[in-house]
């Protein structure tokens, strides 16, 4: 069984992002501009994938602060707990970075970038994907791509369809793995398995 | 006159003020998100107390909340 958000990531965003392939096919030809078209779909790729991961990472925590927080006793105390798991969330204000992730997790008592290491082999590179895509998508957002590829700061150095694909595909896995590690983490603290 | 009075959860939503139902909170508040639902069919929604860019932000679930009514 999938969380909600899992099940929203594999549905909704998969078809956002199904509907920027479709875009990508739809700028056919061999005419002089294509090139920008599919550079500016790009981009957008880009910053979908990013928007729509915070979007998943967020309301995974918020789904494992409720299941953490329904474990009290009293209700007063399960809102006390609830509050205070997700008082002013890292991925509220700043991007899906994993650090962001990593801090807000933490609120749980869980490592969580050691526990998804070690759910599937791999994750640890997908991971550095993950940063990169970050990084291109803040460069996209405030318009300094040229000053970041100055700095060697943007790798890779240009985005393909084939850089997106590579990123969606590493954010699939790690959301499942995500996924399963804060149910697990639920387990661990002794209350009923969430999803 | 009454200050609050009480919304059927899924007559909430963004832009709502908003108080908590259960005697242990006295915050006043405004539903900044709709977070859907969790995994046992509740709504959860993201509360903001304070200030736009100063305030905190904390999910409550729907049945815990109140709407204030001028």
């Amino acid at each position: 069984m999938a969380s909600e958000p899992l099940t929203v990531w594999r549905t909704d965003a998969s078809a956002a992002f199904d509907e920027i392939e479709n875009a990508h096919k739809a700028v056919g030809g061999t005419k002089p501009g294509r090139r920008f078209l599919t550079q500016q779909l790009n981009y957008g790729y880009t910053m979908l994938l990013a928007a729509r991961f915070q979007g998943f990472a967020r309301s995974l925590q918020a789904q494992t602060a409720y299941a953490i927080a329904s474990g009290a006793h009293t209700a007063d105390y399960a809102e006390m707990l609830r509050e205070n798991l997700t008082s002013n969330r890292a991925l509220q204000r700043h991007n899906a970075q994993p650090n962001s992730i990593k801090e807000d997790f933490a609120r749980f008592g869980l490592d969580v970038w050691s526990r998804v290491d070690e759910e599937r082999s791999g994750n640890d590179e997908r991971r550095k994907k993950l940063w990169a895509l970050i990084t291109w998508r803040n460069a996209i957002a405030h318009d300094d791509i040229e000053a970041k590829l100055a700095n060697n700061a943007l790798e890779p150095v240009a985005i393909s369809l084939g850089t997106c694909r590579g990123w969606r595909s590493a954010l699939n896995i790690l959301a499942t793995s995500l996924d399963k590690v804060a149910a697990d983490h639920c387990q661990t603290l002794r209350l009923p398995r969430p999803w | 006159m009454p200050r609050t009075q009480t919304a059927p959860a899924d007559s909430l939503k963004v832009g709502d003020h908003v108080t908590s139902k259960l005697p242990a909170f006295s915050w006043r508040g405004v539903i900044v998100e709709d977070l859907g639902r969790a995994f046992d069919g509740s709504q959860l929604f993201l509360i903001r107390v304070g200030d736009e860019d100063e305030g905190r932000t904390f999910d409550v679930p729907a049945e815990n909340l109140e709407r204030i009514t001028a």
